[in-house]
């Protein structure tokens, strides 16, 4: 329904009249390496009414572009071409960083004093990070206010009653004015950015990642604020996003940015489900979704070029499908291919007769994975991890509350995972997801509960098994398992255990020592493991992860450090760190979240590949339900560290039952047109582990919730392998009346 | 009017409170403090070996280490920030009384850091002196 009232508003208020303008553009930033081609000969138009959505990797220049249009150019930044808005140049080879640097001051100073004039009030920006836009020493009114002060000549009073409106119109409550940054949550916080900058009733918003770095549910949220905007209060609109799910729900037209480049430009049905690019193409094809059937996703071989030394020819020719000898030697020309849809390829009308999304070889064999319900390599019973914030020194000095404040991060959970199973985590941050998937492991000690790794027979060390009173042998059925929460460090038996299971980190630029070459850090575990002293056979060992995680040859990458590496590669190292053991359990942790969105779906591919050659189990810790669907055998919700919601992956994404799984899968945006959200069925934000309900945890933010749920802790409705935590049936549900989320 | 002899639940536990933080600073104050003990014994077997002259070696060392330790009393956060971390990350509302209470505890600690800092400058005067 909103995105019919975004088109209809946008061919209602569609005129000639152009607010922005931009002719050749380009910025070269300078660096130490060389000139850095940020943007390259950009042609754009936006008229009265639009919507325009940017889409790209990080790096291609979507943030510059913004800039830009902000007249904000950093100082090492050399523009050519000019953007023009509302007639007026704000971006030229005159106004830019470098040129400013060297103006006379009057001459800065009168520049700067029109560009200020334009800021805010004829264009506005929701920055992204919401947390970096607010300076975190201002109450947010004191922030809010500072762009009346500036901009108009209102006394103290009426800026009073309008930042008051401004925020009540953001949906936000005005007691929040009062508030520090780091009092809000996420949401407020971006709502509040949303508010500072449609204070002065701009006539273009630019929204640059507004919802990144967001939990699903409040990027919902955001997205449904943003439509609300573009229907009733601005004329145009201009959303920048690495999220094409995002970019679907708000745009009108799509323009597609990589390396610098626009590669195709049109409307959204134009982009979306019919491009003529092969790189918008592949970009779609690699963007999990979880309203269309699940397809084997290609994902987009290599990484994006080098913007100081780009390639010849076509920028995307070395990782595109469609490269031919040509794309390697000529630049595609940005042509029409349909009225009103351009694209910057050789080969345009091949891509655009080669089908949308969806069309692309179905591998669904590739999914297959054989596993036996029966045979169970990891046993977790009532595990539970809590934090008592008290007991660090620092905790006891500076907190101020007077009780304990103990954060049941994980709850008493309980779960089987099977060998050969990849066994998805889902939840908003702060569910309790990383510290499940660590104290599953031992990598942080428990405080209570079992979980139990099955072993081969004798693999044990018996002489150290039954020592401190522990029997850390269990035999289930006829299977040898190793009790994990009864192992202590410096046991013969604990570094059985860290060989059998191992762990991908988050974040690829944090994992890895910067002074390691890929090399060292792959041998280390080989070293600390004692697996072999020869270094051959290490060599050969590492060349053989190498390989089996898809760097190769592995020799172009044995001796390269890892800032010599993309985000992809560097994640593909930490998993052949994990991998060159032949662990059993394999913790994925958010592994594709810091990746560009055309690197995940290739490392998913790699994690479904690993499972099926080696065989190995892998918990796959994500926020993303769309990727947990894809990569995932089985789905487990966790919420404020209770495991509310299990079953197969199609089963909790096809039919959810536990209002929590409900609310999270409406959250999804889903990357096509005119696609109308449902409501979300949720009341506020997660909070925190610390003062659970004494009955059903999801029950403050449940729009089904009753008495009962406040005092009873839920049963366990059951059908079949799929369970949820809950007092209701699902016609039960049905039959209640939901309270306004 | 009963006057109740037990005291109440949240005395108690504001009780708790504090002298939690009174143990958390003489924690933190013990450290400069054992330096200080450590500064001053362990060189006197080498003083009485011969290999230098304590009160000539000792009281610049002391006064170098008092400065020192006035210098990182007044710049290091004592796990400020990381606790305010775990606060955000546990998804706690921090609120302005809270700030307060972080930086007045900061201070103590700064002052009591100062403070030790000046001991050890009097420690040094007191063996140049004698």
């Amino acid at each position: 329904m909103a995105a019919e009232l975004i088109q209809k508003k946008s061919s209602a208020q569609k005129g000639t009249e152009t607010i922005l303008e931009v002719k050749d553009f380009s910025v070269k930033f300078k660096t130490f390496r060389g000139e850095l081609n940020a943007l390259d000969r950009i042609n754009l138009e936006l008229k009265n009414g639009e919507i325009l959505g940017i889409i790209g990797e990080s790096g291609s220049g979507k943030s510059t572009l913004a800039l830009s249009l902000m007249g904000m150019i950093p100082e090492n930044g050399k523009v050519e071409g000019r953007v023009r808005l509302f007639g007026k140049t704000v971006a030229a080879t005159d106004i830019s960083g470098e040129a400013l640097l060297k103006m006379k001051r009057k001459k800065a100073k009168i520049l700067s004093e029109k560009l200020r004039n334009i800021r805010w009030k004829d264009v506005s920006m929701v920055f992204q990070g919401s947390m970096n836009a607010f300076n975190p020493v201002y109450t947010i009114y004191k922030q809010i206010a500072e762009v009346y002060r500036i901009h108009t000549d209102y006394d103290e009073e009426r800026i009073r009653k309008k930042v008051t409106e401004t925020v009540k119109r953001a949906g936000l409550n005005p007691v929040i004015l009062n508030s520090f940054p780091h009092e809000l949550s996420g949401g407020m916080k971006q709502r509040a950015v949303i508010a500072m900058a449609l204070a002065l009733n701009p006539s273009l918003v630019i929204a640059d990642e507004p919802t990144t770095g967001l939990d699903v549910v409040t990027q919902a949220r955001i997205i449904t604020e943003l439509k609300n905007i573009v229907i009733k209060r601005v004329n145009s609109m201009m959303i920048i996003s690495h999220d094409i799910g995002v970019v679907a729900q708000l745009a009108t037209r799509v323009v597609v940015l990589y390396s610098g480049w626009i590669m195709e430009s049109g409307s959204i049905e134009d982009i979306y489900l019919r491009p003529s690019n092969p790189y918008t193409k592949a970009s779609l094809e690699s963007y999990p979704s979880i309203a269309s059937e699940k397809i084997f996703m290609k994902g987009i071989p290599g990484t994006p070029p080098d913007p100081i030394n780009p390639p010849p020819g076509c920028r995307f020719a070395p990782r595109c499908f469609f490269a031919r000898e040509i794309c390697s030697r000529e630049e595609p020309p940005f042509a029409q291919v349909e009225p009103g849809h351009f694209s910057k390829c050789h080969f345009a009308a091949e891509v655009i007769s080669s089908g949308g999304r969806g069309k692309v070889e179905v591998k669904d064999e590739q999914f297959g994975s054989g596993v036996s319900a029966d045979d169970k390599v990891l046993i977790v019973e009532n595990l539970s991890k809590f934090y008592d914030l008290r007991t660090s020194l620092a905790g006891r000095l500076f907190s101020r509350a007077s009780q304990r404040r103990i954060v049941r991060a994980v709850d008493h959970v309980s779960l089987d995972i099977r060998t050969s199973e990849i066994l998805g985590i889902v939840g908003e941050s702060g569910s309790g997801k990383t510290t499940f998937g660590r104290t599953a492991i031992a990598l942080i000690p428990s405080s209570g509960g079992d979980v139990k790794l099955k072993v081969g027979t004798n693999e044990l060390s018996k002489s150290v098994s039954e020592s401190d009173g522990h029997a850390i042998g269990i035999t289930v059925g006829n299977e040898e398992y190793m009790d994990v929460t009864a192992l202590r460090r410096g046991q013969r038996n604990y570094k059985l255990l860290r060989k059998k299971t191992q762990i991908i980190f988050q974040d690829p630029y944090d994992s890895l020592d910067p002074k390691m070459t890929v090399f060292d850090v792959i041998r280390e575990p080989i070293i600390a493991h004692r697996t072999t002293r020869d270094p051959e056979q290490v060599l050969m060992m590492v060349r053989d992860t190498l390989a089996s995680v898809k760097l190769t040859p592995p020799e172009n990458f044995l001796y390269r450090y890892p800032h010599e590496l993309s985000g992809g590669e560097r994640q593909r190292v930490a998993a052949a760190r994990a991998l060159v053991l032949r662990p059993e359990v394999l913790v994925a942790d958010e592994p594709i979240s810091m990746l560009d969105v055309s690197l995940r779906a290739g490392f998913m591919n790699l994690l479904l590949e690993l499972r099926n050659r080696f065989g190995v189990t892998i918990i796959y810790i994500t926020h993303d339900i769309a990727s947990a669907r894809y990569v995932s055998d089985r789905i487990v919700v966790l919420y404020l560290g209770i495991a509310v919601e299990m079953g197969s992956s199609e089963d909790i994404v096809r039919y959810p039952h536990h209002p929590y799984t409900r609310a999270l899968i409406d959250a999804v945006p889903n990357p096509t047109p005119n696609w109308n959200p449902r409501e979300l069925k949720i009341v506020g934000d997660i909070g925190n582990a610390v003062n659970v309900p004494k009955g059903c945890r999801f029950y403050e933010r449940c729009v089904y919730a009753q008495d009962m749920c406040r005092v009873t802790p839920p049963p366990v409705q059951t059908d079949g392998a799929h369970w949820y935590l809950c007092h209701f049936t699902q016609e039960q549900l049905a039959g209640i009346t939901p309270r306004s989320g | 009017m009963e006057v109740s002899e037990e005291p109440a639940e949240d005395e108690m536990a504001q009780a708790r409170n504090l002298r939690l933080s009174r143990e958390a600073i003489f924690t933190y104050a013990a450290y400069p403090l054992l330096l200080l003990g450590a500064l001053l014994v362990l060189p006197l077997p080498f003083s009485y070996l011969g290999i230098f002259h304590y009160s000539t070696v000792m009281p610049d060392v002391l006064v170098i280490s008092g400065i020192s330790v006035m210098f990182f009393g007044a710049f290091y956060d004592f796990g400020a920030k990381g606790y305010v971390m775990e606060l955000i990350d546990n998804h706690f509302r921090i609120t302005e009384i809270d700030m307060n209470h972080i930086y007045k505890q900061q201070v103590k600690l700064m002052g009591i850091y100062i403070g030790l800092g000046l001991l050890y400058v009097v420690c040094g005067v007191i063996i140049f002196a004698f």
